[in-house]
């Protein structure tokens, strides 16, 4: 397993390099950038000087240099913790994507929280009584969940949330809280807001785990080893958690590597819609404004996000289930 | 008396990759200079890859012996395990690919007076496997799925 861990380790660091140079890539690909759109609205207003302020700004953050000395420098201050500035905020990045990574992960932990305490009972009742009254209703409340766009269905929620429990619309918390340093009262009024995100996030994704996960557990359960265990006596629940469980999970646990990335995305969509101040709506803006290091500073987070996830599932598997794939082949 | 060894040939991947490992990791954080949030990351990621050089010059120094009586490792680690006294037998396999197509096995004995691993980059691995299993039915042993399934990819029948 040792070995394993420095392997898998060696891969991730290239990876993280060419996702970096990608990144960058990306972020520099639209013509122009930020400074150079605000130096036009100078100019345009008759602001004397405009060139001179440019080429200041330009050299400030090094804008006029080559763009693989623009990485480099971009690349060593990433490494140092520093994200670089943000145009639109006039802040450092660090400073104005805190307090948003905060929330977005707090919003995507309880979803995920959700998704796992909802999905898990359901699909193993689904699969240990298929076909049953309860397995079709089960059923037929997941294909809804599943059909229900959920931008549509937080419409729905946020009126609801405010005609039956008196719930402000919109935003993750009550508005005298926002921009206020963390509190009791914020954290209570950011818990009582937060079912409705959960809520309607989740529930795609809840609805999609509940139909995974009984294909999956009725598939080991109708195997041989599962037929022998009951045979020589095995008590059922025995039966069904020794092994059949733990085989229908692991493609939940090859799937870590999605997760954590959506903890910090913010479901991009419903946050706009729901007003959430979340990471999503942040970076659909400062895509839209060109602001780069803030647009880069998130894209890298997601991209390491999702490698450290994937090195997460695939030490999860080698750990559960260290199994070759039939007609496969080991190197010597 | 049979042997399984790591042949210097077998070794100088591990050795390699310890080495861009470390220079991957050692070179910003000596670069960096002063202490940053970086070298949280970068010196314990330096400190895996040095003890997987380690580990890999161990693995060049030890033995695995055989008979019909049980297995010794010998060189740094050293072991005896009679096979009468071998109470667990694992077979893992290593996945370097996500479809699990490409990798290495990994042997794991266990008993009362101690524990031998060998991996599959060792010469006469399969005759190992074969020893091992033939003892560990003869005592009864139960296999889990994943080691039976690596058992049969070998071709050893685990029910057999």
């Amino acid at each position: 397993m040792f070995a394993y861990l420095a392997r898998r380790v060696l891969v991730m660091i290239p990876t993280l390099l060419a996702i970096s140079a990608i990144v960058f890539t990306i972020i520099q690909l639209p013509p122009g950038d930020f400074l150079t759109t605000q130096i036009a609205e100078l100019e345009a207003q008759g602001e004397r000087g405009a060139a001179e302020r440019a080429q200041a700004l330009r050299a400030q953050y090094h804008l006029d240099k080559t763009p693989v000395e623009r990485y480099g420098i971009w690349l060593i201050g990433l490494l140092q913790g520093d994200l670089g500035w943000s145009f639109e905020y006039d802040l450092p990045v660090n400073a104005v994507i805190g307090d948003r990574l905060l929330l977005s992960f707090v919003v995507g932990f309880a979803t995920v929280l959700f998704t796992y305490i909802v999905a898990f009972p359901i699909g193993i009742y689904s699969a240990t009584r298929q076909y049953s009254w309860g397995d079709y209703g089960l059923t037929l409340l997941g294909f809804l969940g599943l059909a229900t766009p959920s931008f549509l269905l937080a419409l729905v929620m946020l009126y609801l949330a405010n005609v039956w429990f008196g719930t402000a619309i919109g935003g993750l918390m009550d508005p005298e809280y926002v921009d206020q340093p963390m509190s009791w009262g914020k954290f209570l009024s950011v818990l009582e807001h937060l079912w409705i995100p959960v809520l309607v996030i989740g529930t795609s994704g809840t609805a999609a785990m509940i139909r995974r996960l009984r294909a999956n557990l009725l598939d080991e359960l109708q195997k041989q080893y599962v037929t022998t265990a009951r045979a020589k006596g095995l008590p059922p629940g025995r039966a069904l958690m020794k092994y059949p469980l733990r085989m229908a999970l692991n493609p939940f646990i090859a799937d870590i590597g999605d997760l954590l990335p959506q903890m910090i995305s913010g479901a991009a969509i419903v946050s706009v819609v729901m007003s959430l101040p979340t990471n999503g709506p942040m970076l659909l803006s400062a895509l839209r404004s060109q602001d780069m290091f803030l647009a880069g500073s998130f894209l890298m987070i997601e991209a390491t996000l999702i490698v450290i996830g994937v090195f997460l599932s695939d030490l999860a598997l080698a750990a559960l289930d260290p199994r070759i794939r039939l007609h496969g082949g080991a190197d010597k | 008396m049979n042997v399984l060894r790591y042949p210097p040939k077998a070794l100088i991947g591990d050795y390699a990759r310890a080495a861009v490992g470390l220079a991957f990791t050692l070179t910003p954080a000596i670069a960096l200079g002063e202490w940053t949030a970086a070298h949280w990351v970068l010196v314990p990621l330096a400190g895996l890859f040095a003890g997987f050089a380690l580990r890999t010059f161990r693995r060049g120094r030890q033995r695995v012996t055989w008979d019909a009586t049980g297995v010794s490792l010998s060189g740094p680690g050293a072991a005896r395990l009679p096979w009468d006294e071998m109470r667990d037998f694992r077979l893992a396999f290593y996945a370097t690919t996500r479809d699990r197509a490409g990798g290495w096995m990994q042997l794991k004995l266990a008993g009362t007076a101690g524990r031998v691993r060998a991996d599959s980059s060792g010469e006469n691995f399969a005759g190992l496997v074969a020893a091992a299993h033939a003892a560990a039915r003869a005592r009864g042993l139960v296999f889990d799925p994943a080691t039976a399934e690596n058992l049969q990819a070998m071709g050893i029948d685990a029910g057999s």
